[in-house]
C-alpha cells in the first residue's frame, strides 16, 4: 500500500510546501500517482481563477477619496496646522517655561502692586491659556490619541 | 497569493503608509483589490455591492493600519478584516461562503480545453464545499482558491488550525476521488 501512504502524505501537505523527497522520489517511478499529483496541481491552477475577478470600478481611486473626505472631516486641523508632534511638545515647552517665569519678572510685580486685582486674573488667563492649548493639542491628535490608548 | 518565504513583502510599503504617505496605500489596494473583489463575491451575488465591499474594506484597513502589529502577513490581517466585515454584513442574510455564480471567469483567451478543465475544477470544489458544513467551506474556499496556508486560514478566520488541516484534508480526498478520471486519462491507467 505504498502509493496509498504516499497520497496520503501529498495530501497533508500545506500550500506552498515543497515536495519532500520520499514523495518526489516516488513520483518518479510511479506513474499513477504521478498522475494524481498532476490533476491535483491542474486543479488549484484552475480554483486561482476564482480569486482573481477584477472589478468593474476603480476600486483604488475611491478608496483613496474617501480616505481624503474622511481625513478632511474628522481632523481639520491637520490640513491647516501640519505641525509635528515634536513642534507641539517645544512650543508647549516655551510656552509653560514662560509661565514659570513670570514671577521673576520685575515689572509684572510692580503692576501687581499698583492693580491688586491682576494677583487673580493672571493665574485665571494663564490656567485658560493652558486649557485651549491643551484642546487644539487633543483635538489635532485625537486619532494618535486613541490608538495609543487602544493598545495600552 | 502563494507565499515564497516568512518574510512579509508588503511590510516596507504599509510602514511607508503609516509614516504619512497616503497615496502609497492606492498601491497596496491596486495588489489585493482584486482578491478583495473576489471574496466580496462570496457574500454578494452581484459585482456592485462586492465593489461596494472592497471599498469598505480598504478604507477600514487604513483606518486599522496602525493596529497592524505585523504578527502575521499584511495579506493575512487584510484577509481577516475582509473575512469578518463580509460576516458582519451578511450575519442578518445568509453564512458566507459559496463559489461566485453566473459571473464570468476572469481570462477569456483561455483554450476551449483549460476553460473545460477550469469548469470541471469549479464543479469539484463545489462538490468538496457541498460535504462540509456552511460555517466550514470558507476554510477550503481559502485553501484553494485564494492559495492560503492552514496557519494564514486560521489566523484570518479564528478557526482552530487542526480544525482548519482536518477539514481541507477531507476536501482533498474527495477532491482526489472527483480528479481521479481525469487523472487516469493522462497515465492511461485505471484507478
Ligand atoms: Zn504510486
Amino acid at each position: 500500500m505504498e502509493c496509498e501512504e504516499i497520497m496520503e502524505r501529498f495530501l497533508e501537505l500545506d500550500n506552498g510546501e515543497g515536495l519532500p523527497g520520499e514523495i518526489a522520489g516516488h513520483l518518479e517511478t510511479c506513474p499513477r500517482c504521478a498522475a494524481q499529483v498532476a490533476a491535483f496541481a491542474r486543479f488549484t491552477e484552475s480554483c486561482a481563477a476564482y480569486a482573481d475577478f477584477a472589478p468593474q470600478r476603480d476600486i483604488a481611486a475611491g478608496v483613496m477619496a474617501r480616505i481624503a473626505r474622511a481625513g478632511e472631516e474628522d481632523s481639520p486641523w491637520e490640513s491647516d496646522l501640519p505641525l509635528s508632534m515634536v513642534n507641539w511638545i517645544g512650543s508647549g515647552l516655551v510656552l509653560l517655561v514662560g509661565m514659570l517665569l513670570i514671577p521673576f519678572s520685575g515689572m509684572l510685580q510692580q503692576l501687581v502692586r499698583d492693580m491688586p486685582s491682576l494677583g487673580i486674573a493672571l493665574p485665571i488667563a494663564l490656567g485658560l491659556i493652558i486649557a485651549i492649548y491643551a484642546a487644539l493639542f487633543t483635538g489635532s491628535h485625537i486619532e494618535t490619541l486613541s490608538r495609543f490608548l487602544r493598545l495600552r | 497569493m502563494r507565499r515564497e518565504s516568512g518574510k512579509d513583502p508588503d511590510l516596507p510599503a504599509v510602514g511607508r503608509v503609516l509614516s504619512g504617505d497616503r497615496e502609497g496605500f492606492a498601491g497596496l489596494v491596486r495588489k489585493y483589490e482584486n482578491r478583495i473583489f473576489s471574496l466580496g463575491l462570496r457574500f454578494f451575488r452581484n459585482r456592485d455591492d462586492a465593489c461596494d465591499f472592497a471599498q469598505e474594506v480598504f478604507v477600514k484597513v487604513f483606518e486599522r493600519l496602525g493596529s497592524f502589529r505585523g504578527e502575521s502577513l499584511f495579506s493575512t490581517w487584510l484577509m481577516k478584516v475582509a473575512y469578518y466585515h463580509g460576516i458582519s454584513l451578511c450575519r442578518s442574510r445568509r453564512e458566507a461562503a459559496s463559489l461566485p455564480e453566473g459571473i464570468e471567469i476572469p481570462d477569456t483567451r483561455e483554450g476551449p480545453q483549460r476553460l473545460y478543465a477550469r469548469k470541471a475544477a469549479g464543479e469539484a470544489l463545489k462538490g468538496a464545499l457541498g460535504l462540509l458544513p456552511e460555517r466550514y467551506r470558507i476554510c477550503i474556499d481559502l485553501y484553494f482558491s485564494f492559495g492560503m496556508r492552514y496557519d494564514d486560514i486560521a489566523q484570518a478566520t479564528d478557526i482552530p488550525v487542526g480544525t482548519v488541516k482536518s477539514h481541507v484534508f477531507r476536501a482533498k480526498q474527495a477532491l482526489r476521488e472527483a480528479l481521479k478520471n481525469s487523472a487516469a486519462e493522462d497515465c492511461g491507467y485505471g484507478m
